[in-house]
């Protein structure tokens, strides 16, 4: 039993040093088939849980970078997500803002959100961040709750228009919104890629692997830590605009605790600090309650029991690395320009 | 060698996506007549099932000519199950009755679609997306709070699929469009009818408001501020109460302090008994007002002799002795289901029946569907249901009191 | 009004207290924010209703829950956390499976149970209240103070003055070398997880009882208060969750009582985070001292 189990992971290992070798093909090509597969005639059931994936890759690879690359556990993540939402719904709903201008403005004030979280991180660690993020994102949800000029409150903001280019509503019957959820979710893997790649990225490891080390090297640590904060927030925050013109109809209810937690779990199933986790993380945690609908009451037991099971076997995440030496020597960026 | 494969690859790409965008225009022109103002049926969405209408129009007597699905929606897990699974018990007693009394359905085969939706909009709104690209699904009911059908109502309205809601009382929730039709009493009525019956049972001087923080909640909480100074009464104190809170000790001693004399109780049973009980315990005198929804088993239950003599203004009655048909419907539901029927559930009953009703007599086809049942008279268990210009069916309102544990009608005509 | 408040806030805040003993004694020896002690503490509830059902009379259902919650939280540890121990995995990963333990247990309820509100026995109702004049004290109120305080007191003696409360203290400073002087560390954790369900179990009954109401959500809102608490007194110091307990719930009482409802259930944890940059570690916390 324990071999057949050790040959598992031994062909999983060289799996994954396969398509690693091959990523050059395998990556363009995985993106065509999410390219073509919205054209192969499936229901729009089906065209919106593959948004409903995309959105949660794209919100996940924002988070990665706080949780993955710089190791701040944020338990608040619907908090810009939220902030993001909200904002682009006002706008666009109520001000008759075209949704992509309402982008810019969006990740400014999820931003703004990401310094509020941010800067007690100078003082915080572990899970005090964790717990602030997490009592951040609450207060902004009982802020939508009670702000009733600005958000209607337990009302909602309703009938919340779809994105239009130039005169072309992109939405789920013509397929026009996945496009623009796969355009956002490859554009975000590419920016945390470069960035990760970089100078800054670098330092976030740093911090991640030794604070105080990463100190004494000279990083300023601080500021690169706020600096994760708002990027991430400011991603987040743009996604959530995604999401509030899927959705048409949002609430404060819609921006819970659960979601932060969601998000977190599609960041560690998936692997965390590595590009491609959120993707896979993203495609099984959505998945995963459509295709248990046949279980009813124990739909969400065996989600549960599954997010068990997951973290027992592969606690570093399913595509997860894990560096076999206790230091691994930074390989420089090769053909970093490609796609 | 890689390198030349991603390179092949990528023209690939940017192909696929030019024939993608070229394959996309047809449907583009499709949106046109669907945004939520315009009220031209988007019928021509589902050509399959016109065709296949079509070619079977001559009925084959007695046998079925395939099945035809009424979707259900509503939460199964999570904290709002128990609601749900009163709606999915009243639609399935519906088909059940239906079978039993006419058998076929203009001659389809009936049967329910139900699915969880968690109470979460996010779910409502996928399975909106199922039950719509399903061509059985004839009409569609749901789901537990107006926010959750109302992040599902976009997709009815876009692909043309009638979705009748037992319960949501969202003003706003019939505007989504012409296919959104709701067999529940709305906000203002309800309010109305309470403070009316307030007024004239009680006619107290200083009354408070303890609302839920939902959509509900709130809509009734303003519409009261605007009426109650109207009548004469001042509102001393309007406290909110957020789901799952359990501690009222605070709330009620500011009611006490504005020294309110009836406390008018907007929220469903599971939060209003609390704060009921921790009332009660405190103050023997204050007499309570609830709504619609307070028309529950669970209240008595959760609160026993605490809610003596609460006023609860009611469409429905359980074990009605003036309509053997009301009779009837209680009693095989409380077989069926262990509970006596709420009105949202006996809402849920009439709305399966009236779908049923316009599928026996246009047959299958969503949008001839929807405009039978915009001009339907259906004599429903509930009352004969007709809808207005917004597509609200109109509700009469009798006062019910609580008294030995039991909901008993109050003799209008007394107080008039 | 005010009297009327505090008094309203202390026994709300008892409330909270005692479920953020639970966070903190697990936190204390792991380090680890237990996302399934609210579902848990719901459990606890729901068992003294079922064990009523099987005529176990109200108090012995009391303790068989009290045993049954305690095990409960000891199994989470064992099938769902001490594998992840084992492997040494990243903090992130033990929190999520503390998530998935807590929508098995809250589904398995639901499922069960249904998701309705029961009523529950208001056991230690003595019928006696006292009146000051326009503010009213129950009893009630008093019991909840009383039995909290001692758990409080019994907890910290277990604690502070048993072997068991010193191999936890050994294991909170440094498990390995803990384990070096012949500390059994699973079979220490194993009780700090049977003692904070434990002390959930008591909570659950007298929450239960003083609102008179169980159902399975019934630990979302209370957890997340509690949680906020136990960080707020100082995680791992049992004497400041309990503090930070009263301090919440006291606040929030001022809240609605001068501010209005709407917001009461921000206040915890704007205070929190406020409390947070300004003492880091809580208002009792340790502050540690990173080593290089």
């Amino acid at each position: 039993m324990k071999e057949k189990t050790m040959n598992l992971s031994n062909a999983f290992k060289s799996f994954l040093a396969f398509c690693d070798r091959w990523k050059a093909v395998i990556i363009p090509l995985l993106i065509a088939v999410a390219a073509i597969l919205p054209q192969l005639g499936f229901s729009t059931y089906i065209i919106r849980l593959m948004c409903n994936i995309l959105i949660y890759t794209s919100v996940g690879m924002a988070l990665n970078l706080l949780v993955g690359y710089t190791g701040l556990v944020s338990l608040g993540n619907v908090a810009f997500f939220c902030i993001g939402a909200y904002t682009s719904a006002i706008l666009t709903a109520n001000c008759g803002w075209n949704f992509f201008a309402t982008l810019p403005i969006v990740a400014l004030t999820a931003s703004l959100g990401g310094v509020m979280v941010g800067l007690p991180t100078l003082r915080l660690s572990g899970p005090f961040l964790s717990i602030t993020a997490l009592g951040f994102a609450e207060v902004i949800r009982l802020i939508a709750m009670n702000f009733m000029s600005l958000t209607n409150g337990p009302l909602g903001i309703r009938s919340i228009p779809r994105p239009n280019l130039f005169g072309l509503e992109l939405n789920l019957f013509n397929k026009g919104f996945y496009y623009a959820l796969l355009v956002l979710v490859l554009l975000i893997t590419l920016f945390i890629y470069l960035l990760t790649n970089s100078k800054y990225g670098r330092a976030l490891r740093a911090i991640k692997n030794d604070e105080i080390a990463a100190g004494l090297m000279g990083i300023r640590t601080g500021s690169y830590k706020v600096m994760a904060f708002v990027i991430c927030s400011a991603l987040s925050g743009i996604v959530g605009a995604f999401y509030a013109s899927m959705i048409q109809y949002i609430e404060p209810n819609s921006f819970t605790q659960d979601n932060s937690i969601l998000t977190l779990s599609v960041v560690v199933v998936g692997g965390m600090g590595t590009l491609r986790g959120p993707y896979l993380g993203a495609i099984i945690l959505v998945l995963l309650p459509e295709l248990l609908r046949g279980a009813e009451g124990l739909r969400f037991v065996i989600y549960g029991l599954a997010l068990v099971l997951m973290m027992r076997f592969r606690p570093q995440g399913i595509l997860g690395w894990k560096s076999p030496l206790p230091y691994k020597l930074p390989s420089p960026p090769r053909d970093a320009g490609k796609r | 060698m890689k390198k030349i494969i991603s390179i092949i690859i990528c023209l690939a790409l940017c192909l696929t996506f030019a024939a993608a965008c070229a394959g996309e225009k047809p449907p583009a022109d499709d949106n046109k007549g669907n945004t939520p103002a315009d009220n031209n049926p988007p019928a021509d969405n589902n050509p399959p099932e016109d065709n296949k209408d079509d070619t079977n129009t001559p009925p084959d007597d007695g046998s079925s000519k395939g099945v035809v699905k009424i979707g259900v929606f509503v939460p199964l897990t999570g904290d709002r199950a128990y609601q749900g699974e009163r709606t999915k018990a009243a639609a399935e007693l519906a088909v059940q009755d239906w079978k039993d009394t006419h058998g076929l359905c203009g001659g389809y085969e009936v049967e329910l679609a139900i699915y969880d939706d968690k109470n979460s909009p996010e779910e409502a709104a996928s399975i909106a997306e199922i039950l719509v690209s399903d061509e059985d699904v004839m009409g569609a009911m749901g789901s537990q709070s107006s926010s959750t059908t109302m992040s599902a109502t976009p997709v009815f309205q876009e692909y043309g699929l009638v979705c009748l809601s037992n319960t949501s009382s969202h003003t706003d929730y019939t505007k989504t469009g012409n296919y959104i039709f709701r067999n529940n009493c709305i906000n203002a009525q309800e309010a109305e009818a309470s403070i009316e019956m307030v007024q004239k049972i009680i006619g107290p001087k200083t009354v408070g408001i303890f609302y839920s923080m939902n959509d509900w909640g709130v809509n009734v909480y303003n519409y009261m501020t605007e009426v109650i100074p109207k009548t004469g009464m001042t509102i001393g104190a309007a406290e909110p109460v957020a789901d799952n809170t359990d501690d009222f000790g605070t709330t009620i001693a500011n009611f006490r302090a504005a020294g309110c004399e009836v406390i008018f109780v907007a929220a469903t049973p599971d939060i209003s008994s609390p704060f009921i009980n921790q009332y009660r315990a405190l103050d023997s005198e204050v007499q309570f007002s609830g709504f619609i929804n307070s028309y529950d088993e669970q209240l008595i239950t959760l609160t026993g002799k605490n809610c003596e003599g609460m006023l609860v203004p009611a469409t429905w009655f359980n074990w009605s002795e003036l309509d053997q048909r009301q009779y009837d419907f209680t009693k095989e539901y409380y077989d069926y289901y262990g509970e006596e029927p709420t009105s949202l559930a006996v809402q849920a009953y009439d709305c399966v029946g009236m779908m049923l009703d316009a599928i026996d007599h246009v047959g299958k086809d969503r949008a001839a569907i929807r405009d039978y049942i915009e001009s339907i008279e259906y004599d429903g268990v509930q009352c004969v249901l007709t809808f207005n210009e917004t597509r609200d069916a109109s509700k009469t309102f009798a006062w019910a009191k609580v008294e030995n544990g039991k909901f008993v009608q109050v003799d209008r005509s007394q107080y008039e | 009004m005010l009297l009327q408040y505090i008094a309203n806030g202390i026994a709300i805040g008892m409330a909270y207290a005692i479920v953020a003993l639970g966070y903190s004694i697990v936190f204390g020896i792991l380090r680890l924010l237990n996302f399934s002690h609210a579902a848990v503490y719901a459990f606890s509830a729901n068992m003294i209703l079922v064990f009523m059902g099987w005529h176990f009379g109200i108090w012995g259902a009391v303790a068989v829950s009290i045993v049954a919650t305690g095990l409960l939280a000891v199994c989470v540890n064992q099938f769902a956390l001490k594998p992840l121990r084992k492997k040494n995995s990243d903090k992130v990963a033990n929190l999520i499976t503390t998530v998935g333990a807590s929508y098995i247990i809250q589904n398995l309820m639901v499922m069960y149970l249904g998701s309705e509100r029961k009523t529950f026995p208001f056991f230690y109702d003595f019928g006696v209240s006292i009146d000051i004049g326009f503010y009213t004290i129950t009893s009630a109120q008093i019991s909840m103070f009383v039995i909290a305080g001692l758990l409080l007191v019994f907890l910290t003696l277990i604690i502070r003055k048993t072997k068991v409360g010193l191999a936890m203290r050994g294991i909170e400073q440094n498990p390995l070398a803990a384990n070096l002087m012949g500390i059994n560390v699973e079979w220490i954790i194993a009780i700090a997880f049977f003692m904070g369900g434990a002390s959930a179990a008591v909570g659950g009954a007298l929450i239960g009882g003083y609102y008179q109401l169980a159902y399975p959500s019934m630990g979302v809102m209370v957890g997340n208060k509690a949680f906020a608490s136990a960080v707020l007194g100082g995680l791992g110091v049992l004497h400041g969750a309990a503090i930070g307990g009263l301090i919440v719930g006291v606040l929030e009482c001022l809240i609605i009582g001068y501010l209005g409802a709407s917001y009461r259930d921000g206040i915890a944890f704007v205070l929190l985070i406020i409390t947070l940059i300004i003492k880091p570690a809580g208002l009792f916390g340790k502050k540690n001292i990173t080593k290089v």
